[in-house]
């Protein structure tokens, strides 16, 4: 395998993964400009192109693209996509504490941990991975869709309550639209606009991005500066101290971008959970610039690439919408990818993975060389990066579609925000119900329809094996946010080391 | 009154009011979203679950907030309303005026003001950073990404 994937590589190869890695990360960590967006549009570039040549370029926007969203996740609290939400809940924290360069420094290091793990498991798993991912009925995209729901409790810091309510707002924002299975529109009360639904990037713009600055700029004496680019030295061995988390994170996030239509913020919100719950002595605590928070999400969206990479390659299923695109470049090219893929143009699966570990290396290599640079805006003034960072917000929201209601919905969005984490409601829970809410109403509604017809709706839509240990896993994620369950837990621990220490 | 911390009224309360008045809402408009009998497959089905999940929490919220001894909203509470009122008014002026007037034409004398209401007042540094920041978007969006700007 190895030997034809070095045959795929040459210096025309690597320099053109380069240029496709150098603007995923302009258009990753710009809000609004999505990797989506930028792999559409080289599609219509590069159809005239040579296949590899075109997959080169298209592999390099896609990895860089997905880690640079933690770009600026980290320095001004906006996620460039909606994979990096998790990343701010502690990349932020860490660059008001000036520690802006460490932040990057972790999530380069660990997005190229997750990339390369994702694509080690895309090379040697993906005919298993594929027949576990088709295995999954609509009740088991429904029920993973509520674990990841029943992660607000590590969103939250204070109040899990007010998670689950943000979290259930945001579920009932999503059904805002069109219903896509009855084509009949919900809540839009007569409105146009309304029935292409809530844009997400736009949400997500405003609930981060706009409320940060109405929360800065509420302040009644503003700081001169915005952050401190910070010092501090990670050394090699306070890196690879990560690595079991970042391995742990990578599963979760290699399996998940395999199922059609989660993806990156589904994987990295589980893996943030998880990280919560499994280190137990964290730096600093969650929330407030966690190392392991970065690890954690960074890993897990990035090996989401290679999850996502299974299905497209394997069955022409994508994973996500990034895949969704490359499938259609290669019909555009002739290709058909899928089970016959690996019979009739077995190179390209090599080149695909080629592109990928190149892309990878490139995260390492503009993460450290460029995105350094990138960070020392957090020296800029406050007075005159919030007007800038407000410009962007709005420019980045229109530019989804290219409508100015979406600059509206951002902007109401932003207030919103302001007004919620004012009263203690975390934003985050909600972007994860805006992500989640459409996969889970249309699956609820296709699992409801086919176990109608059978004569226990209960036994038919709860009884097969993977409906069974993913609600064993919400029962256990939910009760984990009560206190009287964790104290419970560490009692037993606790009983348990000393009943072993006496022996 | 326990609620009563400082002589405020716990908002916490207020909050849960709100929410459920809006998870009522949600229920009232999901039950009407059945136009072909069949509830499996119905539109308003879903809405309708998620809306009794809103109220059930709002309800909890309450009964958290009335249990509670101390008031803690969890959030922050010195704000300069008067800038936050002023941003957002800028923000929506801004909404209404650009598919009138265009992205260069608003964008200026948004940045522009925005910059003077946090405080800048060194006209030449305001001019250069309203003026260059919204060119540099117009090419960097409009010309090299083929950006459709008003």
């Amino acid at each position: 395998m190895i030997e034809q994937i070095l045959a795929a590589i040459d210096l025309r190869f690597i320099f053109l993964v380069f240029v496709g890695a150098f603007a995923g990360l302009v258009v990753g960590a710009m809000p609004g400009l999505s990797v989506t967006m930028a792999t559409a549009i080289l599609v219509s570039v590069t159809f005239t192109w040579a296949v590899n040549d075109a997959m080169a370029l298209m592999m390099g926007v896609y990895v860089v693209g997905v880690f640079s969203g933690a770009i600026s996740a980290i320095l001004i609290n906006i996620p460039g996509a909606p994979a990096s939400v998790a990343t701010t809940l502690d990349g932020f924290p860490m660059t008001m504490k000036g520690q802006a360069k460490k932040a990057l420094r972790v999530a380069t290091v660990y997005s190229f941990v997750g990339t390369l793990f994702g694509l080690i498991m895309l090379a040697l798993l993906a005919k298993p991975v594929t027949k576990i991912a088709l295995q999954f009925s609509p009740m088991d995209y429904f029920l993973l869709a509520l674990f990841g729901l029943t992660t607000v409790g590590s969103l939250t810091s204070k109040n899990f309550l007010k998670g689950l309510i943000s979290a259930a707002l945001g579920v009932i924002i999503s059904l805002i639209g069109i219903d896509p299975i009855m084509g009949t529109p919900r809540f839009t009360f007569g409105s146009m606009r309304l029935q292409a639904g809530i844009s997400l990037i736009a949400a997500l713009i405003g609930l981060f991005g706009f409320s940060e600055i109405l929360v800065q700029i509420g302040q009644r004496s503003l700081d001169p500066i915005s952050g401190k680019l910070g010092k501090e030295k990670v050394g090699f061995r306070q890196l690879l101290r990560h690595i079991p988390l970042s391995l742990q994170s990578a599963v979760i996030g290699t399996f998940i971008g395999a199922l059609p239509g989660t993806g990156g913020p589904v994987a990295s919100l589980i893996a943030y959970d998880q990280a919560k719950k499994t280190v137990r002595k964290p730096e600093v605590p969650f929330g407030e610039g966690a190392v392991e928070g970065i690890v954690a999400s960074e890993s897990a969206n990035n090996a989401c690439i290679g999850g996502a990479l299974i299905p497209m390659l394997t069955l022409a299923v994508p994973g996500d919408a990034v895949t969704a695109v490359l499938l259609s470049a290669m019909y555009v090219h002739g290709l058909r990818p899928g089970p016959l893929l690996f019979t009739q143009t077995p190179d390209l699966f090599y080149v695909i993975l080629a592109a990928g570990i190149i892309g990878s290396l490139s995260i390492l290599a503009l993460g450290i060389g460029v995105a350094p640079l990138m960070a020392r805006m957090v020296l800029i003034p406050k007075k005159i990066l919030l007007p800038v960072v407000a410009i962007l917000c709005i420019i980045g929201a229109y530019a989804i579609n290219s409508s100015v209601f979406d600059v509206l919905i951002m902007a109401i969005f932003g207030l919103m925000g302001f007004i919620m984490r004012r009263k203690g409601y975390s934003v985050a829970p909600m972007v994860l119900g805006i992500v989640l809410g459409s996969l889970m109403d249309a699956n609820f509604r296709r699992a409801v329809s086919l176990a109608s017809a059978s004569d226990n709706l209960l036994i038919s839509m709860f009884s097969r094996p993977i409906s069974l240990i993913l609600i064993a896993f919400i029962f256990i994620s939910l009760l984990s946010n009560f206190k009287f369950v964790k104290t419970g837990v560490r009692k037993l621990f606790s009983r348990g080391s000393d009943k072993g220490q006496e022996e | 009154m326990k609620e009563k911390t400082s002589g405020r009224v716990n908002f916490q309360i207020i909050e849960g009011v709100f929410f459920a008045i809006i998870a009522v809402f949600v229920i009232v408009v999901s039950a009407g979203m059945n136009p072909y009998g069949s509830w499996s497959l119905a539109p308003g089905l879903f809405p309708l679950i998620m809306g009794v999940i809103l109220l059930a929490l709002a309800i909890s919220l309450i009964f958290q907030a009335i249990l509670s001894k101390t008031f803690k909203s969890g959030g922050f509470d010195k704000v300069d309303w008067i800038r936050i009122s002023l941003v957002m008014v800028l923000t929506f002026v801004y909404v209404w005026l650009v598919p009138i007037i265009g992205f260069i034409a608003v964008s200026i004398p948004y940045l522009a003001l925005m910059l003077l209401l946090l405080g800048e007042n060194r006209w030449w540094l305001i001019g250069i950073i309203s003026v260059g920041t919204t060119l540099g978007l117009y090419y960097a969006f409009g010309v090299l990404l083929s950006v459709y700007l008003p």
